[in-house]
């Protein structure tokens, strides 16, 4: 190893770096799909708020854009120091792809660029308006092409095609986790930019002194979350097909993730996704009691709850407590006394969590009819939520970006010590895979910093500026 | 209407009766549920099957507590903003930073971690080469502990692969014609030339294929030749050649 990291180790140092990258990158991917789907209703429904909706996130992805190229650049400046070998060779390997990647880049940027500028020249007749919805869309392709061209990088570590020698580039690009990697990060995105533009609002709520404004963020809140909520609904499915291409691939890479040595990550996964269902549903609930009439729906969301917290356990609760597939028990403790009791091991097996997870997408949906019966039957006051809905929107981006930091380490050690699974060894001294409680700190040290800077973003771009206004 | 739903559309506060009111219905449930794990299932007879060990008991208890826990917020009632922005910030930040933390904690706590070795400490009769080698054993660069544990000398790693408490003296005999230093070397850069058998499996010599009714899986990472130099792969070998103690009772055998 060339170089290291003084105090971090070069692991941690990347690992922070590359996740507050991705994190922001999955913001400025995410958010801008929102921003042009507001501004479409917006002009289609003539309803002024979507507009400012659209407006307002966009002011944020613009200052969150500048973050994402700053931890970009220091993710590559680490990977060229103590990780060079492996930097040279995915340039080599793969050289087409990094200059594709540079031009897109380029591309994407340029058209931000043109799109947060034209707003108000193009604002003025529908014609225009119709001009600059179609600049978003470009934004949006140009920031959907960047992703595949980073997902093919990513994936080609994970699944590199066999016999890796002879491989044409397209079967690098396109090798098995691609298509999967790219279906689930593009929904995970949408979920992304939803709650971050819900954390946004719950913020700006809190801090609002007009009624006016109030109204609006609650609103603003309202749709971050239905957006967040409507795709994490997929989001298992994606994370299915994802799971079965590494199965085909390589039994081994996916025994070692499922049975062996991360499978209490899915355990801690179970967990963090319920708790983002139960938040969702609840915020709805609480939602649902600004609507005039609303109330009465109350008794049967406490059925709803119920089905919710079964399912969660169902769902987490794990076919044993060993760390790894030869862990033993501690002194003085059977075996028995760590693994499901013969009669309830259906509850560790993949049928019993797919019906959990089932019950729990249904149970969503139940609450989101609910809502819209209680709306058909009520008007909304909007700005007269209870403030602990907005701690709810708070909490479920705290949970969701947490998880999104969780799985992506479950991602990178599938590959247990090689950096190209396989084919490439990492014979860093970070070469082994990392306990649950090394990735829980690694997490919450990327989700909490994370937060700073997101709070650093809405209170300079809005709360000092309105303050200034 | 419920009380809690009253209190909500007149945005009342809560009189000290009505927060008995809020807790009573989550509080029977949370004792009805201890009673029920901690004291009426284990009581049951054995052959009826739903003995739960006591890991899953404390599982199942934090469970049903967070259950308890979350209908008593449902039940809470509308909440009251801060007053300032500071304590709003506070309160921002509290909510966000709680959030992770008990994740992280339940990360934490979730079931034993190895990676971080325990050492008893040196023998006094160790060698300089072996006492180099115990350092390469329980160091980033061999990591050797990250899977195996040396329970005679009181070093407890991770245990997926075999206990290296007799290493020396199993060396010899694993792989006929070869010495101990040569088998112990091949075993550490070559490591899928021979597998190690299961201490159930009554098997002596290392066997050409992985077998999990037999052997230990294909899991012990190649590739130490490149992380190691040669000075530090000769400690080491020196080190596990020292180990001659009584392995552990290994229970190895459970079922892949």
């Amino acid at each position: 190893m060339p170089v290291d990291i003084p105090l971090l180790g070069a692991r941690t140092a990347l690992w922070l770096v590359a996740q507050l990258h991705l994190f922001f990158a999955a913001f400025v991917l995410g958010a801008p799909i929102f921003i042009v789907f507001c501004e479409y209703l917006g002009m289609r429904t003539r309803d002024a708020r979507y507009e400012r909706l659209a407006r307002e996130t966009s002011k944020v992805v613009a200052i969150a854009y500048s973050l994402t190229a700053i931890f970009g650049v220091l993710f590559a400046f680490v990977l060229m120091g103590p990780y060079q070998p492996i930097t040279n060779y995915l340039f080599k390997a793969l050289y087409p792809v990094w200059a594709l990647y540079g031009l897109f880049i380029l591309l994407e940027t340029l058209c931000m660029y043109v799109y947060w500028y034209t707003w108000e020249p193009l604002a003025r007749t529908p014609a225009r308006k119709r001009a600059h919805i179609g600049i978003g869309i470009l934004l949006n392709v140009l920031g959907t092409v960047v992703m595949l061209l980073m997902n093919a990088v990513g994936g080609f570590m994970n699944t590199p095609p066999r016999p890796l020698e002879t491989a044409s580039l397209w079967a690098m690009v396109n090798n098995a986790s691609w298509w999967p990697l790219n279906l689930h990060r593009f929904l995970g995105n949408i979920v992304f930019g939803g709650f971050v533009v819900a954390l946004f609002a719950a913020f700006m709520f809190l801090f609002a002194k007009k009624d006016e404004d109030r109204a609006f963020y609650d609103w603003m809140g309202y749709t971050g979350n239905l957006i967040g909520v409507g795709a994490l609904l997929t989001m298992p499915l994606a994370g299915y097909v994802l799971s079965k291409e590494l199965f085909h691939y390589d039994a081994q890479l996916a025994t070692f993730m499922m049975a062996d040595k991360l499978s209490g990550y899915f355990v801690m996964q179970g967990l963090l996704v319920v708790l983002l269902f139960l938040g969702a549903n609840f915020y709805i609930w609480l939602s649902m009691q600004r609507i005039e009439g609303g109330l009465r729906f109350t008794p049967h969301m406490k059925t709803v709850f119920t089905v919710l917290l079964a399912g969660g356990i169902v769902w987490v609760v794990p076919q044993n407590f060993f760390p790894d597939l030869l862990a033993k028990p501690p002194e003085g403790m059977s075996e028995q006394a760590f693994i499901l009791p013969e009669r309830f091991t259906f509850l560790g097996l993949m049928v019993a969590k797919a019906l959990a997870v089932t019950a729990i997408i249904i149970m969503t949906f139940v609450t989101y009819l609910l809502y819209r019966r209680a709306r058909a039957t009520g008007s909304i006051r909007w700005g007269r939520i209870d403030p602990m809905g907005q701690y709810v929107l708070i909490f479920i981006p705290a949970v969701a970006v947490y998880l999104m930091g969780l799985m992506g380490a479950i991602r990178e050690l599938t590959r247990m010590d090689y950096h190209i699974y396989g084919a490439v060894k990492d014979v860093t001294p970070y070469w082994y895979t990392v306990t649950l409680g090394h990735s829980s700190i690694m997490s919450a040290v990327s989700t909490v910093l994370f937060f700073a800077l997101l709070a650093f973003i809405f209170w300079v771009g809005f709360v000092v500026s309105k303050a200034h206004e | 209407m419920s009380e809690s739903a009253q209190r909500h559309a007149t945005g009342a506060a809560p009189s000290r009766r009505s927060l008995w009111w809020r807790v009573k219905g989550p509080a029977i449930f949370a004792l009805v549920s201890l009673a029920l794990i901690w004291i009426a299932a284990p009581s049951l007879p054995a052959r009826w099957g739903i003995h739960f060990g006591v890991p899953y008991r404390i599982f199942f208890t934090l469970a049903l507590l967070g259950a308890a826990l979350f209908f008593v917020l449902l039940n809470w009632g509308p909440t009251r903003q801060p007053g300032t922005p500071a304590l709003t910030f506070v309160s921002i930040l509290a909510i966000y930073v709680g959030t992770v933390g008990g994740v992280m904690a339940f990360g934490l706590w979730y079931y034993p971690q190895f990676e971080v070795p325990r050492d008893a400490g040196a023998k006094g009769t160790e060698q300089a080469a072996e006492k180099r080698g115990r350092n390469v054993f329980l160091g980033a660069a061999g990591n050797c502990f990250a899977c195996h544990t040396i329970e005679t000398l009181g070093i407890r790693g991770g245990q997926r692969g075999p206990d290296l408490s007799d290493s020396g003296k199993q060396a010899g005999v694993r792989r006929p014609g070869t010495s101990a230093d040569e088998y112990l070397l091949q075993s550490i850069v070559d490591p899928w030339a021979c597998f190690t058998p299961l201490p159930g499996s009554r098997l002596v010599e290392c066997q050409p294929k992985a077998d999990p009714a037999k052997t230990y899986p294909q899991l012990m990472p190649p590739g130490s030749r490149e992380r190691l130099s040669e000075t530090e792969l000769s400690d080491l070998v020196a080190f596990l050649k020292s180990l001659t103690g009584a392995p552990e009772k290994n229970g190895a055998s459970r079922k892949q």
